[in-house]
């Protein structure tokens, strides 16, 4: 009986302890690295559209992983300003919005990422002006965001995670 | 040639224009170092979004990559490692460093310099190798004073003859 009872209470701890892991607190204003998964131009994306980052490097608190790097970070197009004509540029700003812990738990963002994309207006009049009136119709670049391009991001509040 | 590192307020090798001209461009260069360093640095003292306006200053000058950037209280510098050690080198050069050399040979000694150093972040840019932080901050100094060699207008020529 008493080896049952040292079994069973040794059993009851083993499965306690691996059952409950370690609890984490990611604090406020933690700086997460994101990166872009591929090139991202303005020139396919609408306001408001969702789009996906990926994070570029774990995120370590006392020594532990919270967030694995390649977890995946949703972010949407804030604001974006299309090339127009005589060579204005165009403009692109994407917000974090969230991103996904270890133990599968929302982890909240805030920061952004943007781009101008080259503006050649005065090249543009004096090319119009000097050889042909129709230059005026040449647009400038779109905004664009190079694969692999790094930002921070902030974490927004306070989240609890689930640690083995 | 003679390359010194000198102090040029303690000794009257140079012009008062030349000391006015390296003083301007250590403090102007100098400033943009430490205004890297002061973003990380309010922003933990004050919390976001305290530092973000400088991060977003700066952005103009340099790409920022987390990854590729010195931290400090868990946050990344507002410049890359290299940019950081350009605007160093840059001081560093302003305040310490003469040839005594016209200035044509120091032009084309920090093109020579530059071009050298640029070996390293070209071959990153096309993917061929990943630099490292260390690699960066060498290089980014040396490009720095380099790039001093260059924009310094004055003849230094003199410098051998009022040391005798």
């Amino acid at each position: 009986m008493k080896r049952f009872i040292s079994t069973a209470t040794l059993l009851f701890f083993l499965i306690f302890s691996i059952n409950a892991g370690e609890k984490i607190k990611i604090g406020s204003s933690t700086v997460l690295i994101v990166k872009t998964q591929s090139a991202i131009s303005g020139k396919n994306l609408r306001e408001g559209q969702m789009l996906f980052f990926a994070v570029a490097a774990d995120l370590k608190i006392n020594g532990k992983v919270v967030v694995k790097s390649g977890a995946p970070v949703i972010a949407r197009v804030a604001t974006i300003e299309s090339a127009g004509m005589i060579g204005q540029g165009g403009s692109l700003e994407i917000n974090f919005e969230s991103t996904t812990a270890v133990d599968g738990s929302t982890v909240n963002l805030t920061g952004s990422i943007n781009s101008k994309g080259e503006s050649s207006v005065g090249g543009t009049i004096a090319v119009a002006v000097v050889l042909c009136p129709l230059a005026l119709l040449a647009s400038g670049k779109e905004g664009s965001i190079p694969s692999g391009a790094q930002t921070r991001a902030l974490t927004l509040g306070e989240t609890e995670v689930n640690v083995d | 040639m003679k390359i010194s590192i000198l102090n040029i307020f303690k000794n009257n090798l140079f012009s008062i224009k030349e000391k006015i001209f390296r003083l301007a461009f250590f403090m102007s260069s100098f400033s943009v170092f430490i205004l890297s360093v002061y973003a990380p640095f309010i922003q933990h003292l004050n919390g976001y979004p305290n530092g973000e306006s400088v991060y977003s200053l700066l952005s103009n000058l340099c790409h920022q990559y987390p990854l590729r950037s010195f931290w400090i209280f868990d946050r990344p510098f507002a410049l890359c490692a290299r940019c950081t050690s350009i605007y160093f080198g840059i001081s560093f050069g302003a305040l310490f460093i003469a040839i005594n050399k016209k200035y044509l040979f120091r032009f084309f000694l920090g093109i020579l310099i530059i071009l050298f150093i640029a070996i390293d972040p070209v071959l990153q840019l096309f993917g061929f190798y990943e630099s490292t932080n260390l690699i960066r901050t060498i290089t980014g100094l040396i490009i720095g004073v380099g790039f001093f060699f260059i924009i310094n207008p004055f003849n230094q020529i003199t410098l051998k003859q009022k040391e005798i």
